[in-house]
C-alpha cells in the first residue's frame, strides 16, 4: 500500500491530501478533491468578481439573488452559528476588513468602524431557500468563517466516494480524516504553539473526524505592546483578546472550526461553554495557560 | 433529557447542506469526429439490375459548446457528409416466389451539410434549451427549430423532461426529367411536429429508471421519389413509448448496465419493438480513466400496411393506389452488436466506437412471412474522434 502527497495551493492557503490506498484510485480521489477545492473556491470567493457570493454582494441594496440549495444549507448553518454565539459570530462582519489592515501596523480609527457597525446586520438579510437580499447599499456577506472547513468535509466525502478508507484532508490547517492510517496508528497532527507557531505545543494522534484551530497568530499586529488578531466581534467592530489558540475535534471540520471561532468570540466564558459541548479540546489562553480535556 | 448543545445543533445543520445541483458546464469543449458508414453489397443472385454496390458514407463532424453568459451554454456542430453509392428502387416477387431487387444505376455521388446550434439555460432546479438546426444537400433541405426542458422535483430525485420540435423540409430531386414521381416531388414540403414528455426517477443511489412517452406526426410528401410505384399516405402518425433504466455497479472501477426497451406504433401499420443492453465498464490506469462499453440491441418491427412486392411493371397499379416495397417498411428485425470507448487523459478524451447491423426478414419475431427483402441491409460504422477541454 502506498501513500502519496498531493500539494497545492487554494483558498489562500497550503493544501495538502494524504492518502493511502491504490494508485488509479489516489490519483482519481486527488484529481477530484481538488476540483472540488477549486469549485467551492470559485463559486464562494470574495476576490473573485464573479463568484456567487460577490454577485450576491454587488446586488446588495439593489435586488435579491437566487441561491442553490448548497448556498440555502450554509446560510441555514450561518444562521445557527449567529444564534449559537449570540450574533458575535455574522457572515456579514467581513466588511471590517477594510477598516483593519493586518499589515499597516495602524489601528483604524474609531470614527470609521462606527460606520461599518451598522452594516453589520445578519438579522436584517432576507433569505429563504430560494434568494437572498442584503438590504443595504454596501453590505457583504462571506464564509471565510468557515468555507475551508466546510470544503475539507466536502473533499473528505469525495475521497470516500472514491474508495479511499485510509487518508487525510488538510486545507490550511483545517483537518479532516477519511479514514484511520492504513495500520490503525493514528494520523499525527501537531497543534501549532501559538508563541511561535512553527512549532508544535502539542502532538494528537487523529483516528477520525477532523481537527480545526482558530488563532490569534494566523494574521495580527502588536500595537503599543498589544496584540490585535483577526477574529472580530461583529458587536464591537475590535478583536478578541483572550484565546490564543482553541483546537477542537469533532466529527465535521465545519463544526470543529465553528465551535473554535465562537468560544474565540466568547472570550472568557467560552471555556465553561466549551465544556457543555462534551467535545475534546485543547485550549491556550494568551499567557499561555493549557485548559484540555483530551 | 439531553440539553441541545451547540454542537448538536451546527451539526445537524451541517449535516444539512445539500451536494451543490446541476450546474451550467464551466468547460469549453472543441471536439472532432470521423465516422464510416459501410453498407454490404446487395446480394448478387437476387440483384437483377443496377449496381450491387450500397450507400457508403463519410461524416465529418465538428462540434463546440462554450459557456457563454451567466449559466448559459452553448453547444453547436458542423456536420458534413459525402455519400457514394447505389439505392433500391423497387423490390417484387416472380413467379416462382423469389424477390428480385431493382438497383438504381450509377452510383450516386453526395454531399451534405448539417448546422446546429442548441443554447441551454441553467435554474437551480432545471434547464431550459434551444435547438436551430439546417441540412443541406443537393435534393432536400430541412429546417428544424425546438425547445426542451428540465425540472428537478423532490429534492432532486425526480426530474421532468418535455420537449418539442418542428421541422419543415423540401424536397428537390435530382434529375426531375427522369420520372414523373420526380417531377411529382419537386418543390415538395414535408413537416414535421413532435413532442416528448418523460419522467426520470432515482430510484436508490445505485439505479436510476426513466420512462416517456412521445408523438410525431408527420405530413406532407412522405413518399420516395427515387423508387417506383412508391406512393405513401400524406401523413403519419407515430406513437413511442419508453423505458430506460440504469443500474451502477462496484465492478472493478465502475460500472453500469444501462438497458432500455422502446414501443413503437404508427397509423400506416407498423410497429416495432426495440430492446438495447449496454454495460459501461470504467477502467483507471495510471492517470487515464477508460471507459468501454459493449452493447447488443434487437429490433423487430411489422410491415406497413401498403407495403408490398407486386410486379407492377408490367400491370400498373391504379396512380391513387397506396403501395411501397421499401424494405424499411416491410417485416423484418435486426440486431446490432456494437462497441463505444472513451479514453480520458487530461483535458483529451479520445472516442472509438464500432457497429455491426445485421437486418433480415426471418429475424422479425411478428408477421414474419416467406416473402424474401434483398434490400435489408447490413452495415458497419466506425468512429474515432477526440475532445479538448480547455
Amino acid at each position: 500500500m502506498k501513500t502519496h502527497l498531493h500539494q497545492f495551493t487554494a483558498m489562500a492557503s497550503p493544501c495538502k491530501f494524504i492518502l493511502q490506498g491504490e494508485e488509479s484510485l489516489i490519483l482519481q480521489a486527488c484529481q477530484q478533491a481538488e476540483a472540488e477545492v477549486v469549485r467551492i473556491e470559485k463559486k464562494y470567493s470574495r476576490y473573485q468578481q464573479d463568484s456567487l457570493l460577490q454577485t450576491i454582494n454587488h446586488y446588495a441594496g439593489k435586488q435579491a439573488i437566487e441561491i442553490d440549495a448548497e448556498t440555502a444549507g450554509l446560510l441555514n448553518y450561518a444562521q445557527f452559528c449567529y444564534q449559537e454565539s449570540n450574533g458575535l459570530f455574522d457572515i456579514s462582519s467581513g466588511i471590517l476588513r477594510t477598516a483593519w489592515d493586518f499589515k499597516s501596523q495602524n489601528l483604524p480609527s474609531q470614527k470609521i468602524i462606527n460606520k461599518l457597525l451598522p452594516l453589520i446586520s445578519w438579522p436584517s438579510i432576507k433569505w429563504d431557500k430560494n434568494s437572498i437580499f442584503l438590504p443595504k447599499k454596501g453590505m457583504e456577506i462571506d464564509f471565510g468563517g468557515f468555507g475551508k472547513e466546510y470544503a475539507a468535509d466536502r473533499t473528505a466525502e469525495i475521497c470516500q466516494q472514491v474508495g479511499i478508507k485510509h487518508g487525510l484532508i488538510d486545507l490550511g490547517g483545517d483537518i479532516r480524516v477519511i479514514g484511520d492510517k492504513e495500520d490503525q496508528s493514528g494520523w499525527a497532527i501537531g497543534i501549532r504553539n501559538p508563541k511561535d507557531p512553527n512549532k508544535a505545543i502539542s502532538t494528537i494522534k487523529l483516528h477520525q473526524g477532523a481537527l480545526a484551530t482558530s488563532g490569534n497568530y494566523e494574521r495580527f499586529m502588536q500595537v503599543k505592546g498589544k496584540h490585535y488578531c483577526h477574529i472580530l466581534k461583529a458587536s464591537t467592530g475590535w478583536p478578541v483578546n483572550h484565546w490564543a489558540s482553541i483546537s477542537i475535534l469533532a466529527p465535521q471540520c465545519l463544526v470543529a472550526g465553528s465551535l473554535a471561532t465562537l468560544t474565540m468570540l466568547a472570550e472568557k466564558q467560552g471555556l465553561a461553554w466549551l465544556e457543555e459541548q462534551e467535545v475534546p479540546f485543547l485550549a491556550i489562553d494568551i499567557h499561555g495557560q493549557q485548559f484540555s480535556n483530551l | 433529557m439531553k440539553k441541545i448543545t451547540a454542537l448538536s445543533a451546527l451539526s445537524a445543520a451541517a449535516l444539512a447542506i445539500p451536494s451543490h445541483s446541476e450546474v451550467a458546464p464551466e468547460d469549453t469543449t472543441l471536439s472532432y469526429r470521423y465516422s464510416s458508414y459501410q453498407e454490404e453489397e446487395a446480394p448478387f443472385e437476387r440483384t437483377f439490375s443496377g449496381s450491387l454496390e450500397r450507400y457508403n458514407i463519410d461524416v465529418h463532424q465538428v462540434g463546440y459548446r462554450t459557456p457563454i453568459a451567466d449559466s448559459w451554454y452553448l453547444s453547436s456542430e458542423l456536420q458534413y457528409e459525402s455519400l457514394s453509392g447505389a439505392s433500391p428502387t423497387q423490390t417484387y416477387k416472380n413467379d416462382d416466389g423469389d424477390s428480385v431487387l431493382l438497383m438504381s444505376g450509377a452510383s450516386i455521388e453526395e454531399q451534405r451539410i448539417d448546422i446546429k446550434v442548441a443554447p441551454k439555460k441553467y435554474f437551480k432546479d432545471g434547464t431550459a434549451g434551444g435547438l436551430l438546426a439546417y441540412s443541406t444537400e443537393n435534393d432536400y433541405e430541412s429546417l428544424a427549430i425546438g425547445v426542451d426542458g428540465s425540472l428537478e422535483i423532490f429534492d432532486k430525485h425526480t426530474t421532468l423532461i418535455g420537449s418539442m420540435s418542428l421541422s419543415n423540409d423540401t424536397i428537390k430531386p435530382t434529375d426531375a426529367n427522369l420520372s414523373s414521381a420526380r417531377q411529382e416531388a419537386d418543390g415538395k414540403k414535408k413537416s414535421s411536429f413532435s413532442i416528448y414528455e418523460g419522467v426520470s426517477q432515482v430510484i436508490n443511489k445505485y439505479s436510476v429508471l426513466q420512462v416517456g412517452i412521445g408523438y410525431t406526426s408527420l405530413s406532407g410528401y412522405l413518399s420516395d421519389p427515387y423508387k417506383f410505384d412508391d406512393r405513401r399516405p400524406g401523413g403519419r402518425e407515430q406513437l413511442t413509448l419508453s423505458a430506460q433504466h440504469k443500474q451502477f455497479m462496484d465492478v472493478l472501477d465502475g460500472a453500469a448496465i444501462l438497458s432500455s426497451y422502446r414501443y413503437y406504433n404508427d397509423d400506416w401499420g407498423v410497429a416495432s419493438h426495440t430492446i438495447d443492453v449496454q454495460w459501461a465498464q470504467q477502467f483507471e490506469i495510471s492517470n487515464y480513466q477508460i471507459i468501454a462499453t459493449p452493447l447488443v440491441r434487437y429490433y423487430t418491427q411489422t410491415k406497413a400496411d401498403f407495403y408490398s412486392l407486386k410486379y407492377s411493371i408490367a400491370n400498373p397499379l391504379p396512380a391513387d393506389q397506396l403501395n411501397s416495397s421499401d424494405a424499411r417498411l416491410s417485416a423484418y428485425g435486426a440486431i446490432t452488436f456494437g462497441f463505444t470507448s472513451e479514453v480520458k487523459f487530461s483535458q483529451w478524451s479520445m472516442h472509438f466506437d464500432w457497429q455491426q447491423y445485421y437486418s433480415r426478414e426471418d429475424l422479425a419475431l411478428f408477421e414474419s412471412s416467406g416473402d424474401e427483402t434483398p434490400a435489408l441491409v447490413n452495415f458497419s460504422t466506425f468512429t474515432a474522434g477526440v475532445d479538448y477541454k480547455f
